[in-house]
């Protein structure tokens, strides 16, 4: 029998006493994705792995690979809110007695001010343009200089929902969005981190300008309006969280550090350390919604 | 203009390894471009504006991972897609590694299997291994701290379904040729043994090796095997096992002390078989043994010599002197180069049984010895992380490894100790073994050399010299090779013997000679 560490609080309403059938999606080395539905997943995912949305966390070694443990695309498992089988290969997950991970927004005033925001943002673009993989739609906050095809393809609709975000046009959100979802290499494609970056500072930042939570769930919800389809069943639910201001543990941790003016550098960097182009693709994203919140700063 | 994709249907890559691909598949000298990703309309899109779109591209769906590329002729396209390939195959097989994590699931996995090896913390242990055995499985239990009262159930249990269940504790055995836990490579050959003593097993499997015989089954069965709560339930099954073992003709059985009534017991089955035997019980009566028609060992060394003799045919004779050329002439050297103060022996030890075996040389050659692991309780040193007199620690025992690594792992307990030995005025000998084999550290002797040499330092400021005598248990097909390791002690000045027990009688005999002088 494994036992688990932690698990994600927006698991708690999936995981109920009725026992449901799930299907491992994909296996990686530190996460394993079951898909419970078409709307559903739970991710395994091994110590080594920063706890984010509907994450387990599997209370093993840091260097044991998921895939040793004998998780396969395509088994069946069984799920509850105690725990989850893997009749195959006889595994047993203890879910009871792990820890509860809040995966929902922490939204606290700040006092800090404009000036000091707006160097954040900016510190966190010197840090991906200098540390982080831009290969993928990162490269979009270098200006001119480097030239990538996920650039060149990507930079007329950044900067439609540019203007729809400002000018609140939702169809034009919905419009540039559809231009981006799905669009670069990666489970969960590089232009789709760049959105949820983008997510993640209407949210933070938005919040600390002021703005009515609703109103910037309703931007958010016209970002990932054309969804179903567009990309791949990982990225789809990772934008759904996103649009329901649910983000992982580094790029939460990150806008706090933001918001209220903490170790940014630190955090950035845990960002740009996860996945091949994903958390620089995201801090691209985050750069991108920061200044934009920050020229626009209430949506009206 | 060569156009070439490849698609793999509800394949998912992490996004590192796509890059990887990406970026090494782009400098091939040849290739015009390359796309990679999942099958999403934007990334069909993007392809298409790249004229990376091939029409069965059009078709695939974001479930499914694409390559596109376009090279400059058919040879560069099929270079790329086989380094693709190479590197997709390595990430697979990276992940074929399969490590079952429920016993049920290695059950399943390899149902074939007749014995399964336990390494749990102890609390947990007996669970497995009853598991096991209602399984029908053979088991050898790594775990220490297992209570008492459960091994003698799982013993009884294992005794009942007629299988092997060697442990809890049990550090070395070798069945059928297959090495387990800590153990050599050892030539096959006519000589089984059982014991219920790791390190024990070793060196006496190691010197029948270099005596040119071998062995055919070596069984553990942990170190409490013989106390009389136990009643030497599993050496008499083993030894059973051997008796009715065609490979076998010679029996050895190997024990720290055990219960006297227990060790009748054990020595009575020996006898209704026919095959000759040799026993060495730690510190016990030979002639008890004689008794039931075995052949005592007086040590390991010895006991190994009588198992190859027996085998060989050849008349049996007791070992207890050197087969070191100019023995005498190192005693005379080494006893002139120690100063008046420097009378004693100390004794640092990775392996239990090889520290039993030079105590009961010891006390008997030079009198009283004190130890973490006294053979007498007046014996027991007052602080275990302070020598007193002739001392000889093991280094292994809980005391010294709660929360750490063995040291015939890491041999930082060990590198220490031998310093402050060193800064003992009193300190004339140090004396250690080096185990090798699978599972010890893969460089034991290189990993003293430092510490080695420092102790020469810290004696020279005093104008001191430090004899320091060592053995190797160990062969020359194993990992860290018998020669090379041998090779590193020598050349820091160490006095390498073929035994344990001729390194610890030549300790004795250094303090002999240096007694005679004073």
């Amino acid at each position: 029998m494994l036992l688990t560490k932690s698990i994600a609080s927006d698991l708690i309403d999936t995981l109920t006493s009725k026992t449901i059938d799930g299907i491992v999606h994909s296996v990686f080395d530190h996460a394993c994705n079951i898909q419970l539905d078409r709307n559903r997943l739970v991710t395994l995912i091994s110590p080594k792995l920063p706890n984010y949305p509907s994450a387990i966390k599997l209370d093993i070694t840091e260097d044991q690979k998921l895939c040793s443990i004998g998780f396969k695309t395509g088994m069946k498992s069984v799920i509850n809110k105690d725990e989850i089988k893997m009749p195959e290969v006889c595994i047993s997950i203890k879910l009871t007695g792990a820890r509860v991970w809040d995966s929902s927004p922490l939204f606290l005033r700040s006092n800090i001010s404009e000036e000091m925001l707006n160097e954040n943002i900016e510190k966190i673009r010197d840090l991906t343009l200098k540390c982080g993989e831009i290969e993928g739609v990162a490269s979009i906050l270098d200006g001119n200089t480097i030239d990538n095809n996920y650039k060149n393809f990507v930079i007329n609709s950044v900067k439609r929902l540019a203007k729809g975000i400002s000018d609140l046009d939702y169809k034009e959100i919905t419009e540039a969005s559809k231009r981006l979802i799905g669009l670069g290499p990666g489970l969960t494609p590089a232009a789709d981190d760049f959105l949820l970056g983008i997510l993640a500072s209407l949210y933070y930042m938005g919040y600390y300008f002021g703005n009515n939570l609703e109103n910037l769930k309703k931007i958010a919800g016209f970002i990932i309006y054309d969804l179903p389809g567009r990309t791949t069943f990982i990225s789809e639910i990772m934008l759904r969280n996103g649009m329901k201001a649910r983000f992982s543990e580094p790029i939460r941790d990150l806008m706090l550090a933001v918001i209220h003016n903490t170790s940014v550098q630190d955090k950035c960097i845990n960002l740009l350390n996860i996945g091949g182009t994903s958390g620089s693709d995201c801090a691209a994203g985050i750069v991108f919604g920061g200044v934009l919140m920050a020229k626009v700063k209430i949506l009206k | 203009m060569v156009l070439k994709y490849l698609i793999r249907e509800n394949t998912y890559y992490d996004s590192v390894t796509l890059m990887i691909i990406t970026r090494e598949v782009k400098k091939i000298e040849g290739v015009k471009e390359v796309i990679v990703g999942m099958g999403t309309e934007l990334n069909k899109e993007l392809a298409g504006n790249l004229n990376l779109l091939a029409s069965e591209l059009q078709k695939i769906t974001p479930n499914d991972f694409f390559i596109s590329l376009d090279s400059i002729d058919d040879n560069i396209a099929k270079k790329a897609f086989a380094f693709v390939d190479e590197l997709l195959s390595k990430k697979k097989e990276e992940s074929e590694d399969y490590q079952p994590s429920t016993f049920e699931s290695a059950l399943k996995y390899m149902p074939d299997a007749n014995l399964v090896l336990i390494s749990l913390p102890g609390k947990y242990a007996a669970r497995e291994v009853k598991n096991a055995l209602l399984n029908d499985k053979h088991v050898m239990l790594f775990s220490d701290n297992v209570a008492l009262e459960e091994e003698i159930d799982l013993k009884k249990l294992a005794k009942q379904r007629g299988l092997l269940m060697m442990g809890p504790d049990c550090g070395t055995a070798i069945i059928n040729h297959v090495a387990l836990a800590f153990a050599n490579v050892i030539r096959k050959g006519p000589i089984g043994i059982v014991g219920a003593s790791g390190t024990g097993i070793q060196e006496v499997t190691v010197m029948i090796d270099k005596l040119g015989s071998g062995i055919s089954q070596a069984i553990g069965t942990g170190g409490r095997d013989l106390k009389a709560e136990v009643g030497g339930v599993m050496m008499i099954e083993g030894l059973k096992a051997l008796q009715n073992d065609h490979l076998t003709e010679v029996i050895v059985l190997i024990s720290k002390p055990p219960d006297k009534e227990v060790a009748r017991k054990v020595l009575s089955i020996l006898k209704e078989g026919e095959k000759p035997s040799v026993v060495y019980f730690a510190g016990g009566d030979p002639e008890v043994i004689k008794e039931y028609g075995s052949i005592p060992g007086l040590s390991l060394e010895d006991t190994a010599h009588k198992a190859a003799a027996t085998a060989k045919g050849i008349p049996i004779e007791d070992f207890t002197g050197f087969t070191v050329n100019g023995i005498d002439k190192i005693i005379k050297g080494e006893t002139k180069k120690l100063k008046e103060t420097q009378r004693y022996i100390r004794g640092l030890y990775t392996g239990g049984t090889l520290c039993d075996e030079a105590m009961i040389i010891l006390s008997d050659l030079i009198g009283d010895i004190y130890s973490n692991i006294p053979l007498k309780p007046e014996g027991k040193l007052f602080d275990i992380n302070k020598s007193y007199r002739h001392s000889l620690i093991d280094l292994g025992d809980d005391e010294f490894t709660r929360g750490k690594p063995h040291p015939m792992i890491d041999p930082y307990v060990r590198q220490e100790r031998i310093l402050s030995e060193a800064k003992d005025k009193e300190t004339a000998i140090i004396l250690m073994d080096f185990v090798l084999g699978f599972g010890s550290n893969p460089d034991p002797a290189g990993e003293m050399v430092p510490y080695i040499r420092k102790v020469g330092e810290i004696a020279a400021k005093d104008g001191r010299h430090i004899c320091m005598i060592s053995s190797v248990c160990g062969t020359e097909e194993d990992p860290q090779n018998l020669i090379e390791q041998e090779k590193k002690l020598k050349e820091e000045g160490v006095i390498v013997m073929p035994s344990n027990a001729q390194a610890v009688r030549l300790a004795a005999a250094i303090v002999l000679s240096r007694r005679k002088i004073q």
